[in-house]
């Protein structure tokens, strides 16, 4: 019933299919909407967290898809204006998994905040010295960005490209591009690292402080840089993910070769990068404060101890490297497919850590560690934009010609 | 024009950017914020002329005057008056906190009688006239004897217990009481030792003293006027006697962990000790006193630092030690009552305690234990005599038959046990005058609520063991916010039905007036009256002018062993006292909750202390739910740990646990009253209960 | 030298707080809670929730029966100057509205309830748990609401809130100061927890002027800051001449000797505000 919207020359299973298939994405939305809905009228007392943990679940989920996220920004960088041409075949999905992600900071932050209606007041009363000033202007350009940098994508739509305005509209953007591809990678490394300086700057958080040059505290550089990194593996990761479920196959291998090489060799510095900074704060900034390394670890309520740093830099940072640095493991499908899992999940852990421990660590000496266990509202609004990201993807996939190589891939035979 | 879909469409896209291009989402998210900033469901505090009111506070035995600032017609803070000489402008969180008692959930809103079962919460209002009336009835138709009717007073003197005290005698009971205090055995201490004339009290001159050695009180959490002692707690020298690290004990020089309820041994072992040594006051003994040698002698056979360290735990070293100080400071005094003094102490512990102070000197002098004159009412009261075993009737099962409640809550305070419970509920009428919703007044029959102390006029005697006769007035801060009445009128209305003769005043504010006599230009005028010292001075004591004091060599028991069988409840209960818990009548108010450590009461749990050894032992980690036992109840409880109790006791705060007022006060952990028991001192027939035999079980 | 003359000169108003006296009594919590009109709950027994603009806690020296101590710390907002004092606070920095902002002119971190729309960054930036979230709507039960002073406006829920050194009183004793053409004095202008801390043990005033009290405690061989090491630079002193109490005020390496006082921590290294 909806072959008119079909992009040509692909194939589309069944929209009764289809529809059964949003089901579970469609009920998560729902669920996730009516925590929303009761996080905003009845306040944040719906969720679990308290004053010592001010920054929870949310502040996490939201560093995390901004940081997965990057995909979009770092491969279109590389795209237009490094020019790595072939990257064309997987820009489009790129830009759509950031824009989903950036959406879904946007929608948490506006269910993270307690007076939502008196957001728009990190604008009007900004104040230059705050991270999160400067992340709220750079997040939101950069959303808008993301939006025009999908808007053409949305224009190829077989029916809206029959209107001619929009047809030349979407040729003319295509024209511009670059223009806004350099524009978003630069607004990214902005805003990402401010993200990696909201808790760098923290300087009565010795968990969180970094020391830093003029402003920006390290985390700053490194928070771009592995967004950077691990950006494009999520995206090859969810390009992988839509293969598996469309059973198809639909970006060319030279394509997830190429990313996968340059995430390697950014994964790879940046985790030396970790390193260094994480020694340097252990041994240099952290015994100003009083506290030794470890006791940010053994304390007997942090109950991951120091297996949370191994996982975050060996595990999942020195082995995704290793595999991605190296030709012939990368080219190993399901070798591939873990180094880049790996890399997200070590994104993610990172993002974790440096939300959660400085707000559950004690810093006065009579202070206690706090643990924290999100509440289903939580839980429920933050994966409300998961599955909404699954059900924009799943509809731009079905209706835009979101791969450009699916046709020349998957030919279809005229019956 | 044929107009179609995509018209619409245009229609629509054209309108949305119209809208957007115009100031209308600007200004309606500019108002969605100023919306938020001025919900009407967040209160805006009316504004108005800002004074103040004087009064007094009667949440506590301690006579601080109060400063009630106002704002308009409303009372929004209380802070503690400037001008008082007990708590010169500084005040107690449970003082402070007495603004949400006032316009409190738990506040009675008139007259009620009840309507369902008794403690069901279903009453129907009357009119004060219906009231008062149902009262003169219940009083004139008493069945069984006239003993039957027991009246409980919050204060044992004053303008308000003499009504009470006639309306007894009207119908012919004496059984006016008094909740119990350690001054009650003091008293009875001092009339062995010193003389009494009725009236008179035991004050501790603590102002003028260098050294205080404390058995068993908690002198900075409470102890008798509490924010008066918390300065001295934070200037004096002090040595602690108690088996638990309180903040008194922290505070002081020397902390003496003797073993629960024995700090009256401890006091003869150093008494002993000053003997040995020859440390005490020879001339002060050989001019001032009688009885010194007998008393000497059995307190060498009986209470040497070494016979006494079998019963305090107490090594002879550090008794001397305390001896050595005790005696080598200038003016010390030793002051006695546990916690918070609101428990009588055996006779035989008092004695000891005055014999302490009299071997220094310490008596009817600057900085010791002194006499403190008769208030001087013009309308004498009769002193209960028997006061403990009337008291102990009250939780008798068929001793009473009518009880009267004037704020001291017997239902809280008097429930040592489940026994002593049953006995009140089945008392078949009770009346309460609360102005709270309190565990009484949830359990009455009839209610006739009075006001509170900011909506009333009315003299506090003060009897806090301050060295001089004191009384503060309780001044109207505030219009009553609810249909009470004052208790004072409302006795004298139902008096005159009864005998009018005894009760001839037209009504109390010209009685008031006329009790208080000779002081009530200063009640009135400064809202605090206070007596002269009533120790002679300097040469005149010398000369043994002065009254002489006899050492008495006690007859009862000195330490009070607890209740129990040591193989089924191995641990020991003592209490724990807070300022931040108001362990009398009334519970905390919700500011006063606040201040509650999370290491006392946890969602709604107390928590039991005890010595990580003992936990250890009996398998307990922090944080454990366990049900502490006693052979008078049980209570679930956590299990919290510090070094500071001693290994074998556990530690439960007091005042919490009660089970009437509102959702924000009452349901706030267990009563460690009700586990606590009974422990009668022979002598006096009070209950000197100072902890209970207990077992502590994981689940 | 400052030469400017008293009336004009800006204020750094502060408060020594003496450990040794305080009994840890709660009054000051209950006079602050009753001044700037704290909400309530009806469980206040879960400390992560419970707002408590100025929190004693109770801390121990460690020791096995019978050789511990306690030791009560209150703990009200420290209003810290931030690095080198320059009114950079670790939570003023990162406020992303403006809705916390030093004062110049008193040294006092304001809050601007109206402003704040919740993001909690202030809090993540506080070492010392000084602010409080509503993250319920203030609910008076009865008729409680009665009880509030028109001084402080009550917070909705969804802002943070915390300790304003009761800046209210300040503009009150400034406005009535202005009339008749002098300073504000001393005793004009103290705090609800000085006023009501029975054992005297909270002394408040202008930190810079040497007629005030506090002038001369914070030069107390006693005094020390929570936390000094971090550079918050916090305006709150404390008095002990327990060593271990002095200890507890900040973290030590095991083998560090703390015996520095007030602002002997040399700042170094850069990065952040």
């Amino acid at each position: 019933m909806d072959s008119a919207l079909i992009p040509e020359g692909v194939e589309r299973c069944s929209f009764k299919r289809f529809t059964l298939g949003m089901i579970i994405p469609a009920a998560l939305v729902i669920w996730g909407l009516y925590a929303a809905y009761l996080c905003w009228f009845k306040g944040l007392n719906q969720t679990n967290m308290n004053d010592s943990y001010g920054f929870a679940l949310w502040i996490w989920a939201d560093l995390a898809v901004i940081a997965v996220g990057g995909g979009a920004f770092f491969t279109g960088f590389l795209r237009y204006v490094v020019g790595k041409d072939e990257l064309k075949n997987i820009i489009n999905f790129a830009v759509l998994v950031g824009f989903c992600c950036y959406c879904s900071a946007m929608l948490i932050l506006a269910i993270d905040i307690g007076q939502p209606l008196r957001g728009w007041f990190i604008f009007w009363h900004a104040n230059v010295h705050s991270m999160l000033t400067e992340v709220a202007f750079c997040l939101s350009l950069y959303l808008t960005v993301l939006a025009i940098e999908y808007l053409p994508l949305l224009l190829e739509n077989r029916k809206l490209d029959q209107v001619p305005f929009f047809h030349n509209l979407g040729h003319n953007m295509h024209e511009v591009m670059a223009v806004f591809a350099a524009t978003g990678a630069f607004l990214s490394c902005f805003h990402q690292g401010s993200l990696g300086g909201v808790t760098g700057v923290l300087y009565g958080r010795p968990f969180g402080m970094r020391e830093g040059i003029f402003i920006w505290p390290w985390t700053f550089f490194l928070y771009t840089w592995s967004a950077a990194a691990c950006g494009p593996c999520f995206t090859m990761l969810s390009c992988k993910i839509t293969e598996m479920i469309t059973g198809k196959k639909l970006v060319k291998d030279n394509v997830y070769n190429l990313l996968a090489k340059i995430s390697g060799w950014m994964l790879g510095t940046y985790i030396v990068a970790k390193i260094a900074d994480t020694l340097w704060w252990a041994i240099v900034t952290v015994p100003t404060t009083g506290f030794t390394f470890m006791e940010f670890y053994n304390n007997s309520n942090n109950f991951h101890g120091l297996w949370i740093l191994i996982l975050e830099i060996g595990v999942c940072g020195l082995l995704p490297v290793a595999i991605l640095v190296r030709k012939k493991w990368r080219e190993n499908s399901s070798l591939f497919f873990t180094a880049i899992l790996l890399a997200v999940i070590g994104v993610c852990v990172n993002r974790w850590v440096m939300v959660m421990q400085p707000m559950a660590m004690p810093v006065m000496t009579f202070d206690q560690w706090v643990l924290y266990l999100p509440s289903w509202q939580e839980w429920a609004t933050t994966i409300l934009p998961v599955a909404g990201g699954i059900i924009i993807i799943a509809l731009s996939y079905r209706y835009l010609p979101v791969f450009p190589q699916e046709r020349e891939l998957n030919p279809v035979e005229k019956s | 024009m044929k107009i179609n879909r995509r018209h619409f469409l245009a229609l629509g896209m054209g309108a949305t950017a119209g809208t957007m291009l115009s100031p209308l989402p600007w200004k309606l998210t500019d108002d969605a914020s100023i919306w938020t900033q001025n919900w009407a469901w967040t209160p805006v505090p009316e504004i108005g002329e800002s004074y103040y009111a004087g009064g007094a506070c009667t949440l506590c035995p301690g006579g601080c005057s109060l400063s009630v600032r106002k704002v308009g017609t409303r009372v929004v803070k209380i802070e503690g008056n400037e001008e008082s000489p007990i708590n010169t402008g500084d005040l107690c969180g449970v003082g402070i906190s007495a603004t949400q008692l006032l316009y409190g959930p738990s506040r009675i809103e008139g007259p009620m009688i009840r309507a369902g079962k008794r403690g069901e919460g279903k009453w129907r209002r009357l009119s004060w006239e219906g009231a008062e009336a149902q009262l003169a009835e219940k009083l004139s138709a008493l069945s069984g004897s006239k003993k039957s009717v027991v009246a409980l007073s919050a204060s044992k003197q004053g303008s308000v217990a003499l009504l009470i005290q006639r309306l007894l005698a009207a119908v012919g009971s004496d059984r006016f009481l008094t909740l119990p205090s350690v001054h009650d055995t003091l008293e009875a201490a001092m009339a062995l030792t010193m003389g009494r004339e009725p009236g008179e009290g035991v004050g501790f001159d603590t102002e003028n003293t260098d050294l205080i050695l404390s058995l068993g009180s908690s002198v900075a959490e409470g102890w008798g006027s509490p924010v008066r002692m918390v300065k001295t707690a934070a200037a004096k020298t002090m040595i602690q006697v108690e088996p638990r690290l309180s903040t008194t004990a922290s505070m002081a020089d020397i902390w003496v962990p003797a073993k629960p309820g024995t700090e009256g041994v401890f006091a003869l072992s150093v008494a002993a000790a000053m003997i040995q040594e020859k440390l005490y006051d020879h001339l002060f003994v050989a001019t001032a006193t009688e009885g010194f040698d007998a008393f000497s002698a059995w307190l060498l056979e009986n209470y040497t630092p070494k016979k006494a360290e079998a019963v305090t735990g107490v090594s002879p070293a550090l008794v001397k030690k305390v001896a050595v100080a005790f005696a080598g400071a200038r003016r010390p005094v030793a002051i006695c009552g546990r916690g918070k003094g609101d428990t009588p102490i055996s006779l035989a512990e008092a004695l000891s305690v005055f014999a302490l102070n009299a071997l220094k000197g310490s008596v009817q002098r600057d900085g010791g234990l002194v006499k403190v004159g008769a208030i001087p009412y013009t309308l004498a009261m009769a002193e209960t005599d028997d006061l403990g075993a009337k008291l102990a009737a009250v939780t008798e099962k068929g001793r009473t038959e009518l009880l009267m409640d004037w704020g001291t809550n017997p239902f809280y305070t008097l429930a040592t046990s489940q026994e002593a419970a049953d006995a009140l509920a089945a008392i078949p009428t009770i009346i309460s005058f609360s102005p709270y919703m309190d565990e009484t007044a949830a359990m009455a029959d009839l209610i006739l609520p009075d006001h509170t102390h900011l909506e009333k006029i009315q003299d506090v005697p003060v009897r806090a063991g301050l060295e001089r006769p004191l009384v503060t007035l309780a001044q109207p801060a505030v219009d009553p916010v609810m249909t009470t009445k004052h208790t004072g009128e409302m006795l004298i209305s139902v008096g005159k039905e009864l005998d009018a003769d005894a009760f001839p005043w037209d009504d109390y504010e010209s009685y008031l007036e006329e009790s208080c006599g000779e002081m009530w230009e200063a009640l009135s005028e400064g809202g605090l009256w206070q007596g002269d010292i009533a120790w002679k001075r300097g040469l005149e004591r010398m000369l043994g002018t002065s009254d002489r004091f006899t050492f008495v060599i006690p007859e009862g028991p000195v330490f009070l062993s607890a209740n129990g069988d040591a193989s089924r409840y191995p641990l020991t209960l003592v209490p724990r006292s807070s300022l931040r818990i108001s362990s009398g009548a009334v519970a905390d108010a919700p500011f006063t909750m606040k201040t509650i450590e999370d290491t006392v009461l946890l969602k709604g749990v107390s928590l039991v202390e005890m010595n990580p050894v003992t936990a250890k032992e009996a398998g307990l980690h922090e944080g454990d739910t366990a049900t502490l036992t006693t052979s008078f109840g049980m209570v679930p409880v956590k299990v919290t740990l510090f070094d500071g109790v001693m290994p074998g006791v556990v530690a439960l705060s007091k005042g919490l646990g009660h089970t009437a007022f509102d959702e924000y006060i009452g349901g706030k952990g267990s009563s460690y009253t009700a586990l606590s028991g009974a422990m009668v001192d022979s002598a006096t027939g009070f209950n000197c209960t100072w902890g209970a035999r207990a077992s502590l079980k994981r689940g | 030298m400052n030469t400017e003359p008293k009336e004009t000169r800006a204020k750094k108003f502060g408060m020594v707080i003496d450990l040794d006296k305080c009994t840890g009594c709660g009054s000051c919590m209950v006079a602050c809670s009753s001044e700037n009109n704290v909400p309530v709950r009806k469980d206040e027994s879960d400390k992560l929730l419970s707002a408590t603009w100025i929190r004693v806690y109770r801390i121990t020296n460690g020791k096995e029966f019978p050789d511990t101590e306690i030791c009560y710390f209150p703990r009200p907002c420290m209003h810290c100057g931030g690095k080198n004092d320059d009114g950079h606070s670790p939570c003023v920095s990162v406020c992303p509205a403006t809705a916390t902002d030093y004062d110049h002119s008193t040294g006092i971190v304001s809050q601007i309830y109206t402003r704040c729309f919740g993001c909690r960054y202030c809090m993540a930036a506080c070492p010392y748990h000084a602010r409080y979230f509503n993250w319920w709507d203030p609910i008076w039960p009865a008729k409680i609401e009665e009880s509030l002073s028109p001084d402080v406006s009550p917070r909705m829920r969804g802002v943070v809130e915390k300790c304003s050194f009761c800046f209210h009183r300040y503009q009150k004793a400034k406005d009535k100061a202005y009339i008749e053409e002098r300073d504000v004095e001393e005793m004009e202008y103290q705090t609800a927890c000085t006023q009501a801390c029975p054992s005297g043990a909270i002394t408040f005033g202008d930190l810079d002027n040497p007629d005030h009290a506090v002038y001369t405690l914070k030069q107390d061989k006693r005094a020390f800051r929570l936390l000094e090491r971090l550079h918050t630079n916090p305006k709150v002193y404390y008095l002990s001449a327990r060593s271990w109490v002095k200890r507890a005020g900040d973290n030590y390496v095991s083998s560090e000797e703390p015996t520095k006082g007030p602002g002997a921590y040399k700042l170094e290294g850069h990065g952040g505000h």
